[in-house]
Formats: structure tokens, C-alpha cells, sequence
């Protein structure tokens, strides 16, 4: 568990929370994102099959379509990007996964999850999933509430642009067999200051990891491709595959962090990713080998002083997450030594903070990020919030305050406190002890 | 009566019929199979960046995770060899398959000794697995394991270098191909897409790609007779070997040094002349 310290530093910060959750309850807010009417993609594209999400404000949702090697970007209702949502909820919908099978009428093992998003605003949850059925996969897009409303998205009478990002073939030549296109399959994406950046693994070749594009997009979009290569030791440069990465400024320079397939944590000033530029990233971190990075989030949380710090966070899949102060990243060194050995790391690795299970994960509000998590005990998929500052859920743990005698002593008195606090944001406001 | 032949077919067909029964809607010529397999070469490095599998079916695209593994000469597993990603890399089509090796087992400087141990190892015996459970898009499964054997020799730490090819260049008024030896292996998607040839004026000369035994050789066959003329081979620098290794550098590359020309989009040009003969 965290240190007891570390949460009485927090304190604060969750007790807005608390509150406004008690107020409110867990208010489900409008369906401000309901589609409009249909809108034609003006080159006749249609969305098939969703899998990596992004919002681009308010009222854009950009989608990958791996199936078809596009980004679509759906326009949603129109909300002011400035607009601000009070009923700031937490979720705790533990055996969401059934219950979305259900509401489907599908078995929950049908069920691939693909990608999460939290809308900036109304702060429902866009999920993007495939569903097997006797008639095949097929894709959802499914927005959820704190509440637990669940509701399918019909994307396809959504107002929608998309961008290609395979290659065209040259007609002028035929090959021996049927060779189609290389392209790429998006593992993240990025939006800021209107420009979408977009991490991929090309079924081809690693010609582009990292392309950029602006959006609106425009009748001939250039997505413009960069090299990225990062370091491990010395001048040893690998040209692999962005897997997660978030955008960040750091010494008021606007910085990409991105972690790579094989865990260096790597950091690239923005103004470095020109046209068919060659970068070297600056390895600051190997996080460890036999892991895959999940997601990458900016993060502002209350430290002890009780003063907004910035962090990154590294979620992992296989490790436990890595917490980076930004300032930390900021002053690491590029990594000039050889990697020590199997289970080694090196660099910035800043503390651990248990987000095991998370399939997905995105910045839920200024106190919590959501995660759809893989819950160990039941097999059941949880989309649950978490603490900024805590990074926790006491509800995971069953421990000696849980027994019905117990009594916190008078030196426990700020536990005491921070469990109260933290009970009914969970979801239990019937556990508090007075 | 029947004679005893076509005794011999009806059996043949009733069997047919029967294991197309046994099977629901799968019967033989409905099962999904693997094509081809590249890179085609038996004999790879030990760095090798990626597989790929063709398919005679529209596949589904959620069916081949876990089912695709490495086996080494003992039919065990080698573990942690294939990139686990996310996404399956399908082509549009759903008809390849692209299977990558993790980049962090194939790089250098990130592992100890005792890791590498268990990878692709100079001189061993691998075998990679389609397992039965690649499916199509018509719910039909592989009617058989599908396994392709492969040899593995050492690191190919070598960049691919078009100034280096060897052409062999045919006459002018003839259809014959331009024949270009690559002295090694190469990405069978670069050799369909990265390699062009271009007139002096820059135009594109349309014609038929085909590739060589073990992916060693190019040929082009042109649509229209080879005019006497300066011809270009255009060769865009993302082309790559089995191992990743590009014109521009190399794909793990311990020193930098690799680079021998900037990561530029500019293309290499191989001059050829074809002469009247």
C-alpha cells in the first residue's frame, strides 16, 4: 500500500472530490455527445472497425480504423471547449464487463477492448471494442457514464472526415503475386494545437513510427513522416516502434515523450519532428525488458506541500506503473551506459504505483484517471477512476481496518481520515466510521 | 455396375462428402490455407525483423493471436520472441499477415547473454507455427498446422547497397527482363514497392516485378520493348533487408556509424544503358 504520508499529503485534494461526489451523488450527466444527422465522408469513406482513440477537444473524437488503414475523425455536438462540467464523478463500475456483455447480448469473452477516452468535458467514457458474434466481429463504439448508463455510439451516422495512411500503389507496375500496400496499424495517438500525431507499427516496414498531421484535415493532407530512432547506451540506435506518448512541456520547450515496444522511455523536442527529418530520441529511462507500456499520461497531482507537481505516468502491462516527476525527466541525462542485465533498469524510473491490469487507461479530470482494468479476482473487466496523488483504490485491498471491531487509535486518527474521505468516492459511504 | 475406379471415386467423393458433414460448413476447399511464406529463404539471420504469411482467404482479424509461435529443434516454444502487439497486422485485404520479431530482442545492448540464449541462435534449427486456430472470415479454421522450418546463421550487420548490385542489362527492341542480382536477401515488400525503373526525363516505366529464388534476385519486365537509351534504377533509401537494415543505416546499430548517408528522402540512382545491340 502507499505510504500512509504520502496520502495525508493528498488529503486536500481528494476532499474537493469527496464532497462534490457526496453532493451529487454519481449524477449521470446529458447525452451531449448523441450524433447528429448523418453526414457523408465527402471521398465516400465509411468506418469500419475503431480501435485507438483521442479527443481533439470537445467536439472531435479521432478514431484509427486498422481495417481499412484511416483516421476518421468524428465531429460530435457542439460543446464550448471552455465549458465546465461540475458533476465530477467518480467511477466505480466494478464487473462492468458483464454488464456490457449483457447490454450487447453477447458473452463478456466476445468482447475485445481496444481503446479508452474521456471526453475533455462531459468526462463520459468513450470505449472502442470489438464484438464477436455468430455473424461476425463487429465494431462498437460505447460511451459510458459514472452512473453506469451504457449507450452505443452510431459512428457511422455521425459528420466524419478520414485520412489514409497507407500508401498508394503505382498502377504502372504488377508484381508476382498480389502484394497489398504496406501500412500502418496506429498504436497511439496525440492531439495538440491541432496537430494529430500518430505512433504506428506498419505491417510493412518501420518507414514511419511517428507521423503528423493537422486537423481539420485537408483536401490533400500531408501527413508527414519522421524516423525515430532512440539509444539504449552510447550511440546505439534502434529503429523501433513507438508504442504510447504523451506531449508534454518541459523548460517551456513542447517535448513528446514516448515509450517505445522495448521500454526505453524516450524524449523528443517537438520542433526536431520535421518531413523526413532522422531523429534521435534521448533515452532518459529504460523501464525494464519483458514489459509493454500500456499508456503514457501528464499528470498534475497535490504533493506533500500540498502544490501542484507535474508527473508522467507510465503504465505498463506486464510491470507495476512508473511515476516520473517532470522535473526529474527534465533533468535526467540521455542514458550512456550499457543496459546491466535481464531485469535491469536504468534512469529516470521515478516511484512504482500499482495500475496492474489496465488494459486502457486516460486522464479522467484534474483528480482522477480512468482505467479499464482486468480484475484478478473475478476475470471481470472494472472501469474504475483513481486517485491523482493516491493512485490506488482502498477498495482493492482487504485489510485489518476492514473488521467490523476495529478501532483506529489515536495516533491513526489521519488514516482514519483519509479513508473516510476515500470510501464514498468509491462507492461505499455506508463503510464510514465516525 | 460400377467398375471398380469409379467404385474407387464414389468412396473417394462419399469420404469427401462425409468429413464436409463431419465438419459443418468447413470442408476441404472451404478450410482457409497458408500460400506463401516470406522471407522464402530457409537460411535467415539471426536478427530477422519479421515474417510474413499469406493466406488464400479473407481472414479474421482476431483470430491469429497466440496461435503463431517459434519452435526451436526440440519443439519447444521460444518465449518473448514475437512482438505481442496490440493490434494483428493484417494487410487491407486480411490476406497477409505480418509477424514481427520484438525489436527488443533483436537489438543490441539492451540484454544480457543468458536472454539471448533462448532467441534465434546462430546455427539451430527453428520451425515457425501457424497453429490450427487462424481462421477465416467464414469461420473456417486451417485444416492443418501449418509449419515452415528455417536455418539461422549470424547477425546480418550489413547495409543493403544498391551501388553494389549487379545488373544484367538486356537489349534494346526486346522484352527481356533487367535482371538485378542483390547479393543478399531482401524485404519482399521492398522489392515489390521500393525499387523502380525510371527513363532520363524521370517517367516511370511500366512493366511486371518479379522476384528471384530466395528473394536474392529482382527482374523487370518491361510493358513496352527497352528503347537504346539511359535508364535509372530508383531506389527509395526505406528499402530494407530481412533484418530491418536500410541504404541509410542499419536497424540496431551499436555505433551510429552506420550511417553512412543522412536519413534523406532523396533516392539512390543506379545508372544503366541499354544498348541497340
Amino acid at each position: 500500500m502507499a505510504s500512509f504520508k504520502f496520502q495525508i499529503g493528498v488529503i486536500a485534494c481528494i476532499a474537493t472530490l469527496a464532497c462534490s461526489a457526496c453532493a451529487n451523488g454519481a449524477a449521470p450527466e446529458k447525452g451531449t455527445d448523441s450524433p447528429d444527422d448523418m453526414m457523408r465522408d465527402e471521398r465516400g469513406h465509411a468506418p469500419r472497425s475503431l480501435s485507438v482513440l483521442e479527443f481533439g477537444g470537445a467536439n472531435v473524437l479521432f478514431a484509427a480504423d486498422q481495417q481499412q488503414n484511416r483516421v476518421f475523425a468524428f465531429e460530435l455536438r457542439k460543446i464550448p471547449d471552455n465549458t465546465r462540467n461540475l458533476d465530477i464523478a467518480p467511477y466505480n463500475l466494478v464487473g462492468f464487463g458483464s454488464q456490457l456483455a449483457e447490454y450487447l447480448g453477447v458473452n463478456p469473452f466476445a468482447i475485445s477492448y481496444h481503446d479508452l477516452a474521456v471526453h475533455p468535458v462531459t468526462k463520459a467514457a468513450f470505449i472502442s471494442a470489438s464484438v464477436k458474434t455468430e455473424e461476425g466481429v463487429r465494431s462498437e463504439l460505447i460511451r459510458v457514464t459514472p452512473d453506469g448508463a451504457i449507450t452505443t455510439v452510431d459512428y457511422q451516422k455521425l459528420s466524419y472526415t478520414s485520412l489514409a495512411l497507407s500508401e498508394t500503389p503505382d498502377s504502372e507496375v504488377t508484381f508476382w503475386r498480389d502484394i497489398p500496400a504496406a501500412s500502418l496499424s496506429v498504436t497511439d495517438f496525440e492531439f495538440d494545437e491541432g496537430v494529430l500525431y500518430i505512433a504506428g507499427l506498419s505491417n510493412g516496414e518501420f518507414a514511419s513510427t511517428l507521423r503528423q498531421v493537422e486537423y481539420p484535415f485537408q483536401e490533400a493532407a500531408q501527413l508527414t513522416s519522421v524516423e525515430m530512432f532512440h539509444t539504449a547506451h552510447n550511440q546505439n540506435e534502434t529503429r523501433a516502434p513507438i508504442r504510447a506518448m504523451a506531449i508534454a512541456t518541459i523548460d517551456g520547450e513542447k517535448t513528446l515523450i514516448a515509450a517505445y515496444t522495448c521500454t526505453p522511455l524516450v524524449t523528443i523536442p517537438a520542433s526536431e519532428l520535421k518531413d523526413g527529418a532522422h531523429i534521435v530520441g534521448k533515452t532518459i529511462a529504460e523501464l525494464g525488458y519483458g514489459n509493454t507500456p500500456v499508456e503514457v499520461l501528464t499528470v498534475t497531482a497535490y504533493n506533500m506541500e500540498r502544490q501542484p507537481e507535474e508527473f508522467v505516468l507510465v503504465i505498463n502491462r506486464e510491470m507495476s506503473a512508473n511515476l516520473i516527476k517532470m522535473d526529474d525527466l527534465a533533468k535526467a541525462p540521455g542514458l550512456d551506459k550499457a543496459f546491466a542485465g535481464l531485469g535491469d533498469t536504468l534512469g529516470v524510473e521515478g516511484t512504482h504505483v500499482p495500475f496492474a491490469g489496465t488494459l486502457q487507461a486516460d486522464d479522467q479530470d484534474a483528480q482522477q484517471i480512468l482505467a479499464l482494468r482486468r480484475n484478478i479476482d473475478t476475470g471481470d473487466v472494472d472501469l474504475i477512476s483513481s486517485m491523482k496523488g493516491v493512485y490506488f483504490r482502498l477498495s482493492d485491498f482487504v485489510s485489518e481496518y476492514n473488521f467490523p471491531d476495529y478501532e483506529y487509535a489515536e495516533n491513526q486518527k489521519g488514516t482514519q481520515m483519509f479513508h473516510n474521505m476515500i470510501k464514498p468516492v468509491e462507492g461505499y459511504p455506508e463503510m464510514v466510521i465516525k | 455396375m460400377p467398375s471398380l475406379t469409379s467404385l474407387v471415386i464414389l468412396s473417394a467423393v462419399e469420404s469427401l462428402v462425409a468429413s464436409s458433414l463431419d465438419t459443418g460448413d468447413c470442408g476441404v476447399g472451404v478450410r482457409p490455407t497458408v500460400e506463401e511464406v516470406y522471407p522464402t529463404a530457409t537460411v535467415l539471420p539471426s536478427n530477422l525483423l519479421r515474417f510474413y504469411i499469406y493466406f488464400d482467404s479473407e481472414m479474421d482479424r482476431h483470430s491469429a493471436h497466440d496461435q503463431i509461435v517459434v519452435q526451436n529443434g526440440h519443439g519447444d516454444r521460444v518465449d518473448d520472441l514475437l512482438l505481442d502487439s496490440r493490434f494483428e497486422l493484417w494487410s487491407e485485404n486480411a490476406r497477409r499477415l505480418t509477424i514481427v520479431l520484438d525489436p527488443g530482442r533483436v537489438k543490441t545492448g539492451l540484454s544480457n547473454a543468458q536472454w539471448l540464449d533462448d532467441g534465434l541462435q546462430d546455427g539451430e534449427e527453428f520451425v515457425l507455427v501457424v497453429g490450427l486456430g487462424v481462421s477465416a472470415t467464414n469461420g473456417c479454421e486451417l485444416a492443418t498446422e501449418f509449419r515452415h522450418h528455417f536455418f539461422v546463421t549470424g547477425r546480418d550487420t550489413n547495409i543493403p547497397d544498391p551501388l553494389t548490385w549487379n545488373l544484367r542489362v538486356p537489349q534494346a527492341e526486346s522484352w527481356e527482363p533487367l535482371e538485378v542480382e542483390l547479393t543478399k536477401p531482401l524485404d519482399h515488400l521492398s522489392l515489390a514497392h521500393r525499387i523502380r525503373v525510371r527513363t532520363p526525363s524521370g517517367q516511370l516505366v511500366s512493366g511486371r516485378i518479379e522476384i528471384g529464388e530466395n528473394d536474392e534476385t529482382w527482374r523487370f519486365t518491361p510493358t513496352q520493348p527497352w528503347a537504346p537509351d539511359h535508364y535509372q534504377l530508383v531506389v527509395d533509401p526505406a528499402l530494407e533487408d530481412l533484418a530491418g537494415n536500410r541504404p541509410t543505416g542499419l536497424f540496431d546499430d551499436p555505433t551510429g556509424e552506420s550511417r553512412t548517408r543522412q536519413a534523406s528522402a532523396a533516392p539512390i540512382v543506379v545508372s544503366f544503358t541499354v544498348d541497340s545491340g
